[in-house]
């Protein structure tokens, strides 16, 4: 009888059990008082889309194929690579 | 004096949306990129607005792009050195509505033109070898690069200005300039062309939370699918960190993986003192190192070799007390280092060479 094949070590399972863990450890799970987010309202302490609060230059995607908002998959220029 | 801006806003919005527009806000962003070769201008600005049901925003973006693009003479004596230069834009359109907990948006945009440096200077390449004929088979055809794209996000506020979950779909749908290839069929060569459009599917989901009263943190898992490629599996996450009354320290890091080979990572570091009244100062550092796309270096082909960046940029910002005007000024270098092309890529030695940029931005943001 033949059995599959196990894989011992997956380097994309390993990835995905340690951002799991890591958000997992990392989020939050009592709600903080208004009174004391006094620091977190901070334009600095937020998740901003304004181009002011940016701190990466967009563009620097065009040139960087693993920063693409998009996930650079769509990637034109890597067209011919397969 | 300073009313005049938000009364212009508030005039504007009426005329886009309609008579119920209520708050919302404006942004404008210039930015640069040079160097020696490549020079790339661009302005992005978007405008949002509370309307009947909901908010409603406008972006549009156009980015301006100048190549001196130069042939491997050794192995291309036949190319000619060019200027190449392209223009592309982006429009888009957000539709928002809250509902107690739970949030929707609605976003979809169109764009035309080349996206990056790579893919004008492939083009061009393409163009020199194949745009007069010689070989059978298909021809060269000038490329019209452009599409669409359209997504969803569903967000969950479970602990109020606390802890937040979103889950985002979105597919992206782009005609892109092709890649050409001479096939030998042992009596003949025949040259023959990749696909022009391409099908890209989002799906990602993000967690942001408050961990206590000084730290913030956001992480997102994304999978992406585009046609002909396998999907690429991608992590990022955020900290926000208030330090003290007056300094802020923001980390980032993200982690990309594509089968068969390809990985890339990235880090930085932000922190931004408060030094005088509404007067910031922030000082960025960024690090990022990917694997290359290339799959063997034997084989013809376009694909990037390993690249290794690093940058450094200092902001000026200036924040109005009451939150709802600022203006950021900055700039620095960023250096781009490639590893060596292979046999197959050395055509495009130029393309992939090492590069210093000089970065610069300006941005105002105004909530009226």
């Amino acid at each position: 009888m033949n059995y599959p094949e196990l894989k011992t070590f997956s380097p994309r399972g390993l990835f995905l059990g340690i951002c799991s863990i890591l958000m997992a450890v990392l989020s939050g799970c009592q709600a903080i008082p208004a009174y004391e987010q006094a620091y977190l309202s901070q334009p600095g302490m937020q998740f901003s889309d304004s181009t002011v609060e940016t701190d990466d230059p967009s563009l620097i995607a065009q040139v960087e194929p693993g920063t693409d908002d998009d996930g650079g998959a769509a990637a034109s220029g890597c067209s011919a690579c397969r | 004096m300073m009313k005049m801006p938000n009364q212009f806003f508030s005039g504007l919005g009426l005329v886009l949306f309609g008579a119920t527009v209520s708050a919302g806000d404006a942004d404008i962003g210039l930015e640069m990129l040079r160097s020696d070769d490549i020079e790339y201008r661009s302005f992005q600005g978007y405008i949002e607005a509370g309307v009947a049901a909901g908010e409603l925003r406008m972006d549009v973006s156009v980015t301006d792009l100048e190549v001196e693009y130069r042939p491997n003479a050794p192995v291309d004596p036949f190319g000619v050195e060019e200027v190449l230069d392209d223009v592309s834009r982006s429009l888009g359109a957000r539709w928002r509505y809250q509902a107690g907990d739970f949030r929707a948006d609605l976003q979809g945009s169109v764009f035309e033109g080349f996206r990056s440096h790579s893919d004008i200077w492939i083009d061009a390449y393409y163009r020199q070898q194949y745009g007069f004929g010689g070989i059978p088979g298909v021809s060269y055809q000038n490329p019209d690069p452009g599409g669409s794209s359209l997504s969803g996000t569903l967000r969950w506020e479970y602990l109020p200005a606390t802890a937040f979950v979103s889950l985002n779909a979105g597919w992206q749908g782009e005609t892109v300039a092709p890649g050409y290839e001479v096939v030998d069929e042992i009596t003949s060569f025949r040259l023959e062309k990749t696909d022009t459009y391409l099908n890209t599917w989002r799906v990602s989901l993000d967690f942001e939370n408050a961990l206590n009263r000084r730290v913030r943190v956001r992480n997102a898992l994304a999978l992406t699918k585009t046609d002909r490629r396998d999907p690429r599996y991608g992590w990022s996450g955020q900290i926000n960190v208030a330090l003290s009354d007056h300094l802020i320290s923001r980390s980032k890091g993200s982690y990309n993986r594509e089968e068969p080979d390809f990985e890339s990572w990235s880090i930085s570091e932000t922190l931004e003192w408060n030094f005088h009244g509404p007067w910031y100062l922030s000082g960025t550092v960024r690090w990022y190192d990917d694997t290359g796309q290339i799959e063997s270096a034997f084989v013809v082909s376009s694909a990037a070799p390993a690249l290794e960046s690093r940058s450094f940029i200092l902001s000026l910002k200036w924040r109005s007390e009451d939150g709802t005007r600022s203006v950021s000024f900055g700039g620095g270098p960023y250096e781009t280092d490639y590893a060596d092309v292979g046999l197959g890529t050395e055509r495009f030695l130029h393309l992939y060479q090492d590069r210093d940029w000089t970065h610069l931005h300006l941005a105002a943001h105004i909530e009226f």
